[in-house]
């Protein structure tokens, strides 16, 4: 993984050269520690963070400050592999449905955002703290704002039951959780000793990337994915739409082929929509009276 | 002698909005004894073509309570017409027409076949196709897309971070959006008990 090789202490070629890394790390550690005396992100305090590299970051005690800052860089890199489709109308729009849900879930006072990556590719992303992404490509296949607010809802429920932060617990590569991923760009660019903006930037960034792709590349745990599906129809139900929406979304993925380039990325890190089907099939049963909306036309009112 | 002709103007200038009215009265009444010979309660999608997965019971109501009509084999080619909530309401595609059965089954017993819908096919290509209506456009070249080595070639992008910010909406813009659209919570928990 390209994110372990800036572990500084982790290849020592020899002794002399692990000697005198570990020289100037102390040396740097110390010069770090007295800059960043008293500057805290919410309960945390920066003068611990800027080690980066030595320590291990404990993924068990992330705040919700820190898990939102998380979310943002993950989200910085996501939307750096694609950008946002640049419609503000189709973006708001997005946001007043999502808000609506998440509104409705067990977290609402997380700040939500949500936004169109434009791609052609079919798949939704959400990061940690609040943030979901539905791709333009995705958004096409639908064909009301039930269907919107199930792909949302899915994501949504990644972010409430903290599926992300559990995977980076979980994650056999833990050494690659510093304490980086959970401050800003900004705030590690002030607190870092060296002069050179330039370079604090790309230290950070190569970090926050490194991660990025990992997380996204690999997928969450696939029961997590299941459960996304039980609380996320569920949420739909709740928030007053037409439950069975979200299976008629699952259909539209079932009918495309399974070797679709636009669908690599979410195959590689989901559960066949078959599979995904037939896990849903004791939840349809029990939301069998459920008469929800399907927003039809407002829908195609707000994609002109 | 005037008002003769003023009404006689008047009958000639509202005629044909007169018969427009006759018309959609008539049209109208068409098409609810269309819908009442077939009982869709929900907003009808539109008409897909699908697959059964299994051998099921036709039914002659969404429920599993209803009489059966009929029956449709496993792999049988169908068109969807329409959903009530978990239940699609479906006719064989198979000929003669004369042979073709309809009825309600699970939707959970079918699958879509494969139709879809790429850039520039449907009704929001105006916003996504931005070149080139007309043409289909070949999908996922690599330069629009997002797979594992689009995000290992990514930076990490700040300036688009705000303007995704720029986007959020407070939690009571949301509520007025979901009023407009009468949109209720329901009494259903996210979290089963």
């Amino acid at each position: 993984m390209k994110y372990l090789t800036h572990l500084t202490c982790s290849r020592p070629t020899s002794h002399t050269t692990s000697y005198a890394i570990c020289l100037a790390l102390i040396l740097s550690c110390s010069l770090l520690a007295c800059k960043s005396t008293g500057l805290k992100i919410g309960n945390f305090e920066l003068g611990q963070l800027i080690d980066q590299g030595i320590k291990v970051f404990n993924a068990n005690s992330i705040n919700q400050a820190q898990e939102i800052q998380f979310g943002e860089n993950m989200s910085a890199v996501l939307l750096g592999t694609r950008p946002l489709y640049e419609n503000e109308a189709i973006n708001i729009y997005v946001n007043k449905v999502g808000m609506w849900l998440a509104a409705n879930s067990s977290r609402p006072e997380l700040p939500w955002q949500f936004g169109v990556i434009n791609s052609t590719a079919i798949n939704a992303f959400a990061a940690p703290g609040g943030f979901v992404f539905i791709t333009s490509g995705m958004l096409m296949q639908l064909e009301n704002e039930a269907q919107l607010a199930a792909v949302l809802a899915h994501e949504i429920v990644h972010i409430t039951e903290y599926h992300y932060l559990k995977a980076i617990k979980d994650d056999a590569n833990r050494s690659a959780v510093t304490e980086t991923l959970f401050i800003s760009a900004q705030a590690y660019q002030d607190n870092t000793a060296a002069s050179n903006e330039d370079n604090d930037y790309r230290d950070w960034a190569k970090k926050v990337t490194g991660m990025a792709q990992h997380l996204y590349s690999k997928g969450l745990d696939r029961d997590d994915e299941f459960q996304a599906d039980q609380y996320g129809i569920r949420l739909l139900a709740k928030s007053g739409y037409d439950a069975f929406a979200y299976v008629d979304n699952l259909q539209v993925l079932a009918s495309f082929s399974a070797d679709d380039s636009a669908l690599a990325l979410l195959y590689k890190t989901h559960p066949t929509p078959s599979q995904r089907l037939t896990a849903l099939a004791e939840q349809l049963d029990k939301l069998a009276m459920n008469e929800g909306l399907l927003l039809t036309k407002r829908f195609a009112q707000a994609m002109k | 002698m005037s008002k003769v002709l003023c009404a006689y103007l008047a009958i000639i200038a509202t005629s044909p909005f007169i018969m427009a009215t006759v018309l959609f009265v008539l049209t109208s009444l068409n098409i609810s004894f269309a819908f009442a010979a077939n009982p869709v309660t929900q907003k009808p999608n539109n008409v897909r073509a699908g697959q059964m997965i299994k051998k099921v019971n036709l039914l002659k109501q969404p429920s599993f309570q209803s009489n059966i009509t009929g029956s449709v084999a496993a792999k049988e080619k169908i068109n969807i017409q329409s959903r009530k909530s978990a239940w699609y309401f479906i006719s064989t595609a198979s000929l003669p027409q004369a042979g073709q059965l309809s009825g309600w089954v699970n939707m959970l017993n079918v699958r879509f076949i494969s139709s879809a819908k790429r850039e520039g096919e449907l009704g929001v290509k105006s916003l996504f196709s931005s070149v080139n209506n007309d043409s289909l456009p070949t999908v996922s070249t690599g330069v629009r897309g997002f797979d594992v080595d689009d995000l290992k070639k990514a930076k990490a992008d700040l300036k688009q971070v705000d303007l995704l910010n720029s986007y959020s909406v407070s939690a009571g813009a949301a509520a007025r959006f979901a009023k407009q659209g009468k949109l209720k919570v329901s009494l259903i928990k996210v979290k089963e008990d």
